[in-house]
């Protein structure tokens, strides 16, 4: 059994829920928010009273008896763990003086239901619900409902590319808006993404017209469009073939299915103790579909592809949504479950066991490395996909980094030559290489590989560089 | 291969261009139909390209081109992707190592919580914590920190100082590396930077941009302005002046002056002729005869018509200038000096006050020290402080900061009325680095027009704290009025022991860890003494900071000193928001209370109902 001993601060930052939290939490903690600060005389429950807004102090307690922290307070945030018990932590770690107290009542009683449901659970009763059985006859019900918002979707598309960007006014976007604000009632939150993202940029090119935004948006209403003939095409072969439940398929999730750890593994969809290591971490703000996204890439050191994990935090919600961060040390998952897809497939898990990472944990991420031409190859395949990200995660060897005369990289791997660019996600990302560069001898990147359409090539956006002895983050 | 598919990517643009105009008069559109036709052959060699051309073919002839046209672009799309090629054959080299930048763990939150530091401080005031200087070698960070090192900004001037006693020389090198030359807009700042610490030492760096036409403004002049530390650069400036116009010449032309040049002669002669506001810059950097003799007689018509009508309309009497500039980079004006000396007051007049007078008699004295390393300003203070020691105290004092920092204070701070202001004055410009030294700026900030600072010492001199906390100088306000009669000397004797507070806590938030105790040691003791005899505002921000001891009574004190002094406004300030107990300020303002109920039921009205507010919001109802 854990108790208060094991915070620290990198305890609290790991369990904030994002940075302000934490911000708060060591305002409360500095101007002494505190003013009755107690533990249990075995220190496993650290509790006490924080004056607030409220006309009554409120309660915070963080209780290590379990097998995960749990932070109670009777205040009325959301947000779990509170600044309140954030702070109460901060004060632990700050040394202050903690009175050792009786447990109180309604924690003892809230632990007993605790431990009477661990015994359950020890003698074979189990305590969780039976997993739920697939209802095929609403599965099919909402397959035909979206089906009919394919259709809605489809003559906004064909609309648009018929009579041009140009001809859309203000009217017609508010009447576009409406539409799609009506295909949330037909499940299909990706297509509505995607429709919603083509009339705000229709929008801003009315007042600034630019022929290269006017083609990004031909390329959004032809990744519209294949969406909906290939999702169109995928739902009426499950409707014939009755077989109306998610399958291994992207186009489940391109119309905005979410799925359950449950599906896929179900659908076999995971891999067994699967060793993988992060080798980026960025956070993006998408302002065109309201949320930001903690992106990480990662690889499984045995299988040597490039995972990714995405979480997802619509700025309605945001403070109620962990954000999460870097993540350094190597992580043993028992199920790694992975979402459908060819490259940079998306990946969650449920239970975790971490490690730091090791020289050999490095010299294994280099040996899957592959040549530039390689990565390229694959990234075609994957790019060619209407339905792809614009761009392919990959892990490239490289010999040297080098600078020409307007001052752009080089990446360089025996024969073999690619360019650098610079990747909203990652700002500042080629400028940092640039500063180290001058010390890497070899090694391997992560990056992005992007196809300009303009200069009809491929070029490289770095994300991190391995080396020997560790991962440089850009 | 490019040239080959050239065909391929104009039928894919004009693709997209037909899809962006509206595809319902597709079959009109001459271009696509063009495109098309040059396409022919090559879909013909091609299976992949011959499905292209059979797709558009029908889509220029569809009745509903809309529903085909995206999967004719889906289809010209990922054909493109397949031709793509990825070599980059530009002729590259490899970079240097710039030995700074060092990979370090940061979590992604800790990151960007710097990065946004960084992206505010061009435009507000941001507190750095120890580790960020620890961190700031990641390259992350550190290329978030280049990008912004040329903004006009004294946050981001003085993170270059800090930055700079960090890394050191390799900073240096960083810097110029990464100057941005294709940038129109830059400043150049980076430039003023180095050639502040540096001087004439990457001399051929500033001419390799001053000389080259093609160097944006800004770093073209900051590199001319960095040529005045070397003598070795007077041709080079001189031909910049000739043939250049604008402010590069101006800037070039100063530098010559800077250096005394014989190249300005004739231009400082005109100047000096016919002076015009244009030229007091020139006229202050030169040191020739010409600017020296204009300086004399500007000085003396000023002396000779203080007070008179003429003074009010002169050029270089307006508020933006000080006539006292005008010796600057001047050996041969001690007679100057000395003649406005030996009647100190009428250097008050110029200025407003009689220490103001004092330090902007020293301005040119102290510019000396801080622009240029030559021993014969140093000489020409002891001179002047040896005959008049009250008005060059000033300068005597940066110098014996800068020559004997053990015992500047002891040596020039012997009578405290005439001198603990000035002596304080330079002190609350001291700050410290990162690198541990504690240094003296010109002005209290760091600008970018001014990066120029003076090492000083590592550790804060034990003489210096004796000075700031001479409880000598502590008199309660009866005290005060029996000792200082006349109304100027007794604020002068007030400001003294209210400036020691505030310099104080300057030392307290500039100080190296090291040395903190100490300072706060002699704070306390300083504090403490003023709060029994002169319970002021300053003494109200200090306390609270400096001592660990109960305030019981220190509110009472202070209102109780203000009472009378209708400053009442301001009570709020300085009883809340100093760290001062709560349970001291609600007894202490009880207390008040009575007290001044008890002296005077109906008066203090404002002072009452401000007290009885400030209760309430510690929930205390009458």
């Amino acid at each position: 059994m854990a108790d208060a001993r094991i915070i620290t601060d990198e305890f609290i930052s790991s369990n904030a829920v994002n940075s302000s939290a934490l911000s708060n939490a060591k305002k409360v903690s500095n101007s002494g928010g505190f003013r009755k600060l107690c533990k249990s005389a075995d220190e496993t429950l650290i509790f006490g009273d924080c004056y607030g807004s409220g006309s009554k102090p409120y309660n915070a307690s963080v209780d290590f008896s379990g097998d995960t922290p749990v932070f109670r307070c009777s205040c009325p945030s959301r947000q779990i763990p509170c600044k309140h018990c954030l702070a109460l932590m901060y004060d632990w770690t700050a040394g202050k003086d903690f009175a050792v107290e009786e447990i109180p009542e309604d924690i003892a009683r809230k632990r007993e239901k605790i431990e009477k449901r661990a015994e359950k659970a020890a003698s074979g009763e189990s305590t969780e619900k039976a997993p739920s059985k697939p209802n095929k006859s609403a599965a099919a019900k909402k397959l035909q409902k979206q089906r009919e918002g394919l259709d809605l979707a489809g003559s906004f598309v064909h609309d648009l590319l018929a009579n041009g960007i140009g001809s859309v006014n203000k009217a017609a976007c508010s009447q576009y808006s409406t539409l799609a604000k009506q295909l949330g009632d037909y499940y299909l939150p990706e297509p509505q993404a995607i429709m919603n993202e083509i009339i705000g940029a229709v929008s801003k090119l009315s007042e600034n017209p630019d022929d290269s935004e006017a083609n990004n948006i031909i390329a959004l209403c032809v990744r519209l469009g294949s969406t909906i003939k290939k999702s169109r095409a995928y739902i009426d072969q499950k409707l014939e073939s009755g077989e109306v439940l998610p399958e291994d398929s992207i186009l489940y999730e391109e119309m905005g299915g979410i799925w359950k750890l449950s599906q896929l593994k179900e659908l076999g969809l995971f891999r067994e103790n699967a060793e993988i290591l992060q080798l980026s971490f960025t956070r993006i703000d998408n302002e065109l579909r309201k949320e930001f996204v903690d992106e990480g890439y990662w690889i499984d050191l045995a299988a040597g592809d490039i995972l990714r994990t995405e979480n997802i935090r619509p700025y309605k919600a945001v403070k109620y949504i962990k954000t999460d961060d870097a993540k350094f040390d190597l992580y043993t998952v028992k199920e790694l479950c992975i979402y459908p897809g060819t490259i940079n497939r998306r990946i969650r898990w449920e239970e975790a066991e971490s490690r730091p990472a090791e020289t050999k944990d490095f010299a294994q991420v280099l040996s899957k490395a592959e040549s530039i031409s390689s990565a390229v190859k694959n990234a075609k395949n994957e790019l060619k996909n209407t339905l792809s990200r614009p761009y392919a995660a990959v892990l490239i060897n490289f010999d040297s980094i080098e600078y020409t005369g307007d001052g752009h990289g080089v990446v360089k791997c025996g024969d073999e030559t690619i360019a650098l660019r610079e990747f909203n996600d990652y700002p500042g990302s080629c400028s940092a290489l640039r500063l180290i560069s001058g010390v890497l001898s070899g090694g391997a990147l992560l990056g992005g590989l992007f196809y300009d359409a303009q200069q009809h090539s491929f070029s490289f956006s770095p994300f991190s560089v391995v080396t020997e002895n560790e991962i440089i983050r850009l | 291969m490019e040239v080959k598919n050239n065909v391929f990517y104009e039928l894919r643009s004009r693709l997209y261009a037909s899809a962006a105009a509206g595809c319902s008069l597709i079959a009109e559109d001459f271009r696509l139909k063009r495109a098309l036709e040059a396409f022919q052959p090559m879909s013909e060699a091609n299976k992949v390209f011959g499905k292209l051309y059979a797709m558009c073919d029908s889509l220029v002839k569809s009745a509903d081109p809309a529903a085909e046209i995206i999967d004719c672009i889906a289809l010209a799309d990922a054909l493109a992707v397949t031709q793509g090629s990825f070599a980059d054959g530009s002729e590259t080299a490899p970079v240097p190592s710039n030995g700074i930048a060092m990979p370090c763990r940061l979590s992604y939150n800790e990151l960007e919580e710097y990065k946004e530091k960084l992206r505010k401080v061009p435009y507000t005031d941001v507190d750095f914590d120890k580790r960020f200087y620890e961190v700031i070698s990641d390259p992350r960070l550190l290329s978030a920190f280049l990008e912004i090192s040329g903004r006009n900004s004294t946050g981001v001037a003085d993170l270059l100082v800090q930055i700079g006693s960090v890394f050191g020389e390799n900073f240096y090198h960083l810097l110029f590396n990464t100057l941005d030359l294709s940038d129109k807009n830059a400043t150049g700042n980076q430039i003023r930077y180095i050639s502040s610490v540096t001087r004439e030492r990457f001399n051929d760096r500033y001419r390799e941009y001053a000389e080259n036409e093609s160097t944006p403004e800004g770093i073209r002049i900051a590199s001319i302005e960095a040529m005045r530390y070397s003598a070795a650069n007077e041709e080079s400036l001189f031909n910049i002046y000739s043939i250049s116009k604008g402010k590069v010449k101006s800037a070039a032309l100063l530098s010559l002056a800077a250096l005394n040049s014989a190249h300005t002669e004739t231009v400082v002669a005109k100047a000096a002729a016919k002076p015009k506001i244009t030229d007091f810059d020139l006229l202050c950097a030169s040191g020739s005869k010409a600017a020296e003799e204009f300086a004399r007689s500007e000085l003396g018509f000023c002396y000779d018509n203080l007070g008179k009508e003429e003074l009010s309309t002169h050029p270089f009497l307006t508020r933006r200038f000080s006539s006292f500039c005008l010796l600057g980079n001047k050996k041969n004006v001690n007679d100057v000096f000395e003649k406005w000396a030996a009647r100190p007051l009428q250097a008050a007049q110029l200025s407003g006050s009689r220490h103001e007078g004092y330090i902007k008699i020293n301005e040119p004295l102290i510019n000396n020290l801080f622009d240029y390393d030559d021993p014969g300003f140093r000489d020409m203070i002891r001179t002047l402080h040896s005959r008049y020691p009250e008005v060059f105290a000033p300068s005597a004092f940066l110098l014996a900061l800068i020559e004997e920092p053990e015992n500047a204070c002891s040596k020039i701070c012997s009578d405290h009325m005439a001198h603990d202001l000035s002596a304080i004055h330079f002190i609350r410009r001291i700050f410290s680095t990162r690198d541990g030294w504690y240094r003296i700026r010109r002005a209290y900030c760091t600008t970018v027009e001014d990066f120029m600072n003076i090492k000083l010492f590592r550790s804060v001199p034990g003489d210096m704290l004796r000075f700031l906390s001479d409880t000598s100088v502590i008199y309660s306000e009866k005290e005060l009025e029996k000792k200082f009669p006349d109304v100027a000397e007794r604020a002068a004797a007030e400001n003294i022991m209210k400036q020691r507070c505030i310099c104080f806590r300057d030392l307290l938030s500039w100080c190296t860890d090291e040395d903190r105790e100490r300072i706060r040691t002699a704070a306390e003791e300083y504090a403490w003494a003023m709060s029994s005899r002169y319970p002021c505002e300053e003494l109200m921000n200090l306390l609270p900071e400096v001592t660990d001891k109960p305030l019981d009574g220190i509110v009472y004190s202070y209102v109780m000193f203000i009472k009378d002094k209708k400053r009442h406004g301001y009570l709020y300030y300085y009883v809340e928001d100093n760290g001062i107990p709560e349970e001291v300020i609600v007894s202490d303002l009880k207390k008040v209370l009575v007290s001044l109920e008890t002296e005077s039921p109906d008066g203090y009205a404002e002072l009452k109902t401000t007290i009885k507010r400030i209760l309430e919001k510690h929930g205390i109802k009458e």
